[in-house]
């Protein structure tokens, strides 16, 4: 894979790679710098590429490995994190204000899910990915990645209910 | 599209049987203005993944080739560096040496400046001396 091979197949993914290290990391300074780690690592690699069945799925599965090393880490020297501190209100300029609160609290409620759960909603609710492409990354069957998934929504759904009648969060 | 279907495609929704195509007209249609009341709860959730889904990473990655030294530019670079080794060390002895020769200078002048002195001070026995002499010689014209 050369140079320009390299930016148009690679290069291309690392918003999506970025996401998904926001997702599991939260802090979006960490989420850059495992980007640019694993860009560079693959560009390292980039003679190996060309072999690959999907090189977004091996990218993606590399970003999930190192943020679980990060998090174990982070674990493991009892720096624990917490979570209201990152979030930045320029992250979602996007968002309308009426929403707001709503979105917060599904913030809220997926940073309580396991990262294997995170991950799944990511990949498939935020990218959009097919199921097969999922069960790789995750090395998960799919009718588990099938049954986890709708759990996460009925939960979600709950939440949100919950929200809307008692006007709590 | 009839709010049946949306309906029915949210049951399908929740239970994860939906293809993603499916859960596109989802989407599309949670953001539209045409919510019902009813199912208005569920536009966070769509509205939520839009978001998310626009996130972008800041720091545009850049590739960084490392550049390897050619083997000739590498013999060149330690010659280089041994070269000017040699110069400084060279350098360095000739300082060395000046200024030993400048030490040994100085402590010959004092010496000669001390034997000055000392030959000031005999000036001095001698003026006493030729006082003496100028009376005694006076002190014999006078007679």
């Amino acid at each position: 894979m050369n140079q320009l091979e390299f930016s148009n197949t690679v290069i291309s993914l690392q918003d999506k790679l970025f996401r998904i290290a926001k997702r599991l990391l939260v802090s979006n300074d960490e989420a850059q710098d495992a980007s640019q780690e694993i860009l560079s690592k693959l560009w390292e690699k980039r003679s190996d590429l060309d072999g690959l069945r999907s090189v977004e799925a091996y990218a993606i599965t590399m970003t999930k490995n190192y943020c679980l090393d990060r998090l174990k880490l982070k674990e493991a020297s009892n720096l624990r994190l917490v979570h209201s501190n990152y979030e930045s209100a320029s992250d979602h300029v996007q968002r309308t204000i009426e929403h707001q609160d709503q979105l917060d609290l599904i913030d809220a409620f997926l940073k309580t899910l396991p990262a294997n759960q995170q991950l799944l909603f990511q990949l498939r609710e935020v990218e959009g990915m097919e199921y097969d492409e999922i069960e790789t990354i995750l090395d998960m069957k799919s009718t588990a990645i099938r049954v986890s998934l709708s759990r996460i929504r009925k939960q979600l759904r709950e939440q949100l209910f919950k929200m809307n009648s008692y006007g709590i969060s | 599209m009839e709010l049946v279907k949306i309906e029915a495609l949210l049951e399908k929704y929740f239970e994860a049987e939906t293809s993603l195509k499916e859960e596109a007209i989802l989407k599309s249609f949670f953001s539209s203005d045409q919510v019902p009341t009813h199912l208005e709860m569920y536009r966070p959730m769509f509205a939520y993944t839009v978001s998310e889904s626009k996130l972008k990473d800041q720091t545009p990655y850049r590739i960084r080739s490392k550049k390897r030294l050619s083997p000739y530019m590498k013999i060149a670079a330690s010659i280089a560096v041994v070269v000017s080794i040699g110069i400084f060390a060279r350098e360095y002895q000739q300082k060395k040496q000046a200024e030993y020769a400048y030490q040994q200078t100085m402590a010959a002048m004092e010496l000669i400046a001390n034997q000055f002195d000392k030959a000031k001070q005999s000036i001095g026995y001698l003026e006493v001396y030729e006082n003496s002499k100028n009376k005694i010689f006076k002190k014999i014209d006078n007679r």
